[in-house]
């Protein structure tokens, strides 16, 4: 093989490990590892149980609302009561502890790759441009 | 009790692994640019958001408080 033929290969061949090194090929490569995995499924999953779920919404919904009315008019012993209900209802219900429970574990296995990464690179990696956490 | 659980080979992890290592050998990491680093990570950050449909910063802030 002549020399020129044997640069243009090696010229090639680094080409391709630069390029399966890419970080954003590696970056999607990571993206599509959390969405094939059981936490993400399970994640997913109970999050539309949690949407479709008439019972579950209007517990919420009543939870936030005396929460806020704790919060404007001052401590009452009766809202307090009712908030203290509807908690227990909250913590009865299959759909939103399912669904809080699949929460933690998704995030919990996100923090945890994404404080490996922290640590290989020696900087902040996940980057914070406001919004909520998830959906 | 402590709730935390360890994924030593969850795929993901190992995906952390090579994605850190892929940021190590960028350009802009050996060059110590820093404007370029930056603008990598939040090109990341984007395609993770993009790929999975999860706020993957606010999710890993260290005290979003997100999901407990």
């Amino acid at each position: 093989m002549d020399k020129e033929m044997e640069k243009i290969i090696k010229r090639k061949m680094e080409k391709l490990i630069v390029n399966q090194k890419s970080p954003k090929i590696k970056t999607k490569e990571f993206a599509k590892a959390i969405v094939d995995s059981n936490e993400y499924s399970s994640f997913m999953k109970y999050n539309k149980e949690l949407k479709d779920s008439q019972t579950a919404q209007d517990l919420l919904r009543q939870f936030q609302q005396k929460q806020m009315e704790l919060q404007r008019n001052g401590f009452d012993p009766d809202t307090l009561e009712e908030l203290k209900d509807l908690q227990m209802k909250i913590n009865q219900n299959d759909t939103i502890q399912d669904f809080i429970k699949s929460q933690q574990e998704l995030v919990g296995l996100l923090r945890e790759a994404n404080n490996l990464v922290n640590r290989r690179i020696g900087m902040q990696f996940a980057f914070f441009q406001g919004g909520g956490c998830c959906g | 009790m402590d709730k935390r659980k360890d994924y030593p080979d969850h795929p993901v992890i190992l995906k952390a692994k090579e994605l850190a290592d892929a940021i190590k050998q960028s350009d802009a990491f050996k060059e110590k640019n820093m404007e370029k680093l930056q603008s990598l990570i939040i090109e990341c950050n984007q395609i993770i958001t993009e790929t999975t449909k999860i706020n993957y910063g606010a999710v890993c802030q260290p005290r979003s408080g997100c999901c407990g």
